[in-house]
């Protein structure tokens, strides 16, 4: 069954194409980044660690945001059963959103922040421009697509509101405030809303796509499964922000909200893995994208880790206060992103180039080759092994800085060998994102 | 097309339920903005000028500050109070130099030469003094004993033990002081396990640690020369008593060989 019926579905696969590119570049900058914790002046002077570390986040939300345009307008013009409404604005759309992209990573090593050199937030006014520009083409083109569209699908409601809470919750990062405390607040819009809800919603409608098509489901059958996750998303979540606001100089009682609602936020994710496995054990038909299937298993089994285990165990306040600003929240961070979006990303686009190479094709020259495979297990084993790094690493600041009370530097200078491992195993991982990559472009060069 | 029943209701619940927590989110946003405007402290120009310069050299991805941020340098929170301005203006004057020796072995993870100016540095104090009387919620650990208000204050009322007073201190983030009850190792000041041996008495090391600006470099330890202004002056923090009681154990520390 191929559904790849619409020709403009096609610019998808330029948004997957810069998406798998962008994704090796924030990983070897990741590797310069964690390369300054062993040897530490080796680039002092013209990559000092805040520009690779800047450029190593900012990549990975671009090239994430990248596979999240791409299958968007995948999904959209599936299910309005129409055309795209202008392929060329959505590659005018892509143009914009890397030329922001590079040009911000290039600021970086001018040091030219404007203003915003704040985590996740760097990059400096004018590409945040750039960037609305491209989202508001994106959502332009969305809903002149859906406008009249033979089909009304829920499916695309749901990523239409997904898509507007998105653009909107970009917005909050731009202003510059006089007020630090201020500027943080709203700093945290972006981040815990884009991944604790918008985000999270589009791997909602990622993996439920990819359920119906891998497993034969019946559309209507996960409609209520889509709203019930959305529910449990947003009821959690929204005030589940609070526990961003516990030290930051706010009011006390956000220790109590903050706590109270994201202890919730571990549940969405069980939903999720419960679910994927259930629907994966009953499907009447062995899925044949092997690729798909294990980047979405795995995906689903990872979010549970990196956002129930990790992420839950360190929202109660109590808790936080030892371990908020250590490494324990990298730990949580690389576990939560890898799994709940680079991994049911990566499915998607394995799922979308079958489709549009053929199964015949997609069998022969990727499936069969095991390179998916090795990108799976390298990936997966690196990523374990670097969270496990990072988490003796945090508890080692918790216990000799925190608890002994001895200060920063006392903790750093017994944790160089942990850096170390961390850093060989990022290599581990690496090595799985040039086996992705390579397959990725070898499915593209192939005959459709 | 017609929803089935089940979604439709859960459909249902998902609107009302986001609609009132973001009615309630955004009430609390209010509030919490009034308050941080209200009943913290207030942000004067110099304030909001070292505010910028923070953004505009990316000190956020290298240090966490109220705990946000990157984990590769230390965090900034408390910083005026717990190393003093002196500490802070030095740093700031001449990164690498400084950070180097914050390191007490080979491996030296250093801090790059920002080349900010005077005013620049002058705003950043303000900046970060401002941070440091936020109310925080008792956060970083261990900064409830640093006075809430960043301005110090009698660092414990009652007890004269020098012990006591030096753990209390954290004077040994920058001295070694290797005694009975006491096994520091910093390296940023001198070692006092054997300042007897220097024969400063009571009276001086009164001054130096009450004022170490107080004290000419010409009478500095061997080494140490222009090092004084990185030692903050703690008599503010302590009574006159507690402060006798600290020279004199200093004064009469000696190593056990
Ligand atoms: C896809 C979902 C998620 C992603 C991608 C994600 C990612 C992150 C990242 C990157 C940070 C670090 C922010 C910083 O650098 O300061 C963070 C912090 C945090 N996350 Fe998540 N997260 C997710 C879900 C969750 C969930 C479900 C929970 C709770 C149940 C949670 C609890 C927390 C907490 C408490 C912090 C603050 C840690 C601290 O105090 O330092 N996260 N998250
Ligand atoms: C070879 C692989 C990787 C290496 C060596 C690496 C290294 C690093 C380093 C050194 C940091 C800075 C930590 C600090 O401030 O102390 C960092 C931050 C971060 N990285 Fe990676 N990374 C890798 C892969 C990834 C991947 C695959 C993702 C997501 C899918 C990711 C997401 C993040 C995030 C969200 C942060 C900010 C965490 C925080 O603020 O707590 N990284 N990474
Ligand atoms: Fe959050």
């Amino acid at each position: 069954m191929r559904t790849f019926t619409f020709r403009s579905q096609k610019v998808a696969y330029y948004y997957f194409a810069a998406s798998v590119l962008l994704f090796l570049l924030q990983i070897i900058f990741g590797l310069a980044t964690v390369s300054q914790y062993v040897w530490p002046s080796l680039a002092l002077n013209w990559m000092p660690f805040n520009v690779s570390r800047s450029i190593h986040i900012n990549l990975l939300i671009f090239w994430m945001f990248l596979a999240i345009m791409g299958a968007t307008y995948y999904i959209l013009i599936e299910e309005a059963g129409k055309e795209l409404f202008s392929t060329k604005i959505a590659m005018f759309q892509l143009i914009i959103f890397c030329a922001a992209g590079v040009g911000a990573i290039v600021s970086y090593f001018f040091h030219y922040y404007d203003g915003q050199g704040l985590e996740y937030v760097e990059a400096a006014p004018v590409f945040d421009w750039m960037i609305v520009v491209a989202a508001l083409l994106w959502l332009y083109n969305i809903l002149k697509t859906l406008h009249k569209a033979p089909k009304k699908s829920p499916i695309n409601m749901l990523l239409l509101i997904t898509t507007i809470g998105t653009i909107l919750m970009y917005l909050p990062g731009m202003p510059y405030f006089r007020n630090f405390v201020v500027q943080d607040y709203l700093r945290w819009w972006v981040i815990h809303y884009w991944v604790e809800a918008t985000w999270e919603m589009y791997e909602t409608l990622f993996i439920g796509y990819l359920i119906i098509k891998l497993f034969k489901v019946p559309k209507e059958r996960m409609y209520r499964w889509f709203y019930i996750e959305f529910f449990l998303i947003l009821a959690s979540g929204i005030l589940g922000m609070g526990h961003h606001y516990f030290w930051i100089g706010t009011p006390h009682y956000w220790t109590w909200v903050g706590s109270i609602f994201s202890v919730f936020e571990a549940i969405p994710p069980v939903a999720m893995m419960i679910d994927g496995l259930i629907y994966a054990r009953k499907a009447k038909t062995r899925a044949n994208n092997l690729p798909a299937l294990y980047w979405l298993i795995g995906g689903t089994i990872g979010s549970f880790i990196g956002l129930t285990i990790l992420g839950g165990s360190i929202t109660w306040f109590s808790v936080n206060y030892w371990m908020h600003g250590t490494e324990v929240t990298a730990a949580h961070g690389h576990m939560a992103f890898f799994s709940a979006f680079a991994a049911i990303f990566i499915a998607f686009i394995y799922y979308s180039l079958e489709q549009r190479k053929g199964e015949e094709n997609f069998k022969d020259t990727i499936t069969d080759k095991q390179r998916w495979a090795w990108a799976f297990w390298l990936m997966n084993i690196g990523m374990i092994m670097m969270v496990l790094a990072m988490v003796v690493l945090g508890l080692m600041q918790i216990s000799i800085s925190r608890v002994a009370g001895q200060g920063y530097i006392a903790a750093q200078v017994h944790e160089i060998g942990w850096f170390a491992v961390w850093f060989v195993t990022g290599f581990v991982f690496f090595a799985g994102v040039l086996f992705y990559a390579y397959d990725f472009f070898v499915a593209m060069k192939m005959k459709e | 097309m017609e929803l089935p029943k089940d979604a439709k209701r859960a459909k249902g619940w998902l609107i009302w339920t986001s609609v009132v927590m973001i009615a309630v989110f955004l009430g609390l946003t209010f509030q919490s903005y009034f308050y941080v405007v209200k009943k913290e402290p207030k942000v004067t120009n110099a304030v909001a000028a070292g505010n910028r310069v923070f953004h505009d050299n990316n000190c956020m991805d290298c240090h966490t500050i109220l705990g946000d941020g990157s984990y590769y340098a230390a965090d900034l929170t408390k910083v005026i109070s717990k190393r003093g301005q002196g500490f802070v203006r030095a740093v700031l004057k001449d990164p690498p130099k400084i950070t180097r020796d914050l390191w007490p072995g080979k491996y030296k993870r250093v801090m790059p030469n920002l080349h900010l100016t005077n005013q620049n540095i002058n705003d950043l104090i303000a900046f970060l003094t401002w941070i440091g009387e936020l109310d925080t919620n008792g956060w970083p650990p261990g900064s409830k004993v640093l006075s809430s208000k960043g301005k110090a204050k009698p660092v414990q009322e009652g007890t004269t033990s020098p012990i006591s007073l030096i753990k209390k201190l954290n004077c040994g983030a920058c001295h070694t002081i290797q005694t009975e009850g006491l096994n520091t190792a910093g390296v940023i000041g001198p070692n006092l396990s054997n300042e007897s041996a220097r024969k400063r008495g009571v009276a001086w090391l009164v001054k130096q640690i009450g004022n170490p600006a107080a004290i000419p470099d010409s009478e500095v330890a061997k080494g140490y020369e222009g090092k004084q202004m990185l030692m903050p002056a703690f008599k503010n923090q302590l009574t006159t008593d507690q402060l006798k009681s600290l020279a004199t154990f200093i004064n009469n520390l000696k190593e056990e060989k």
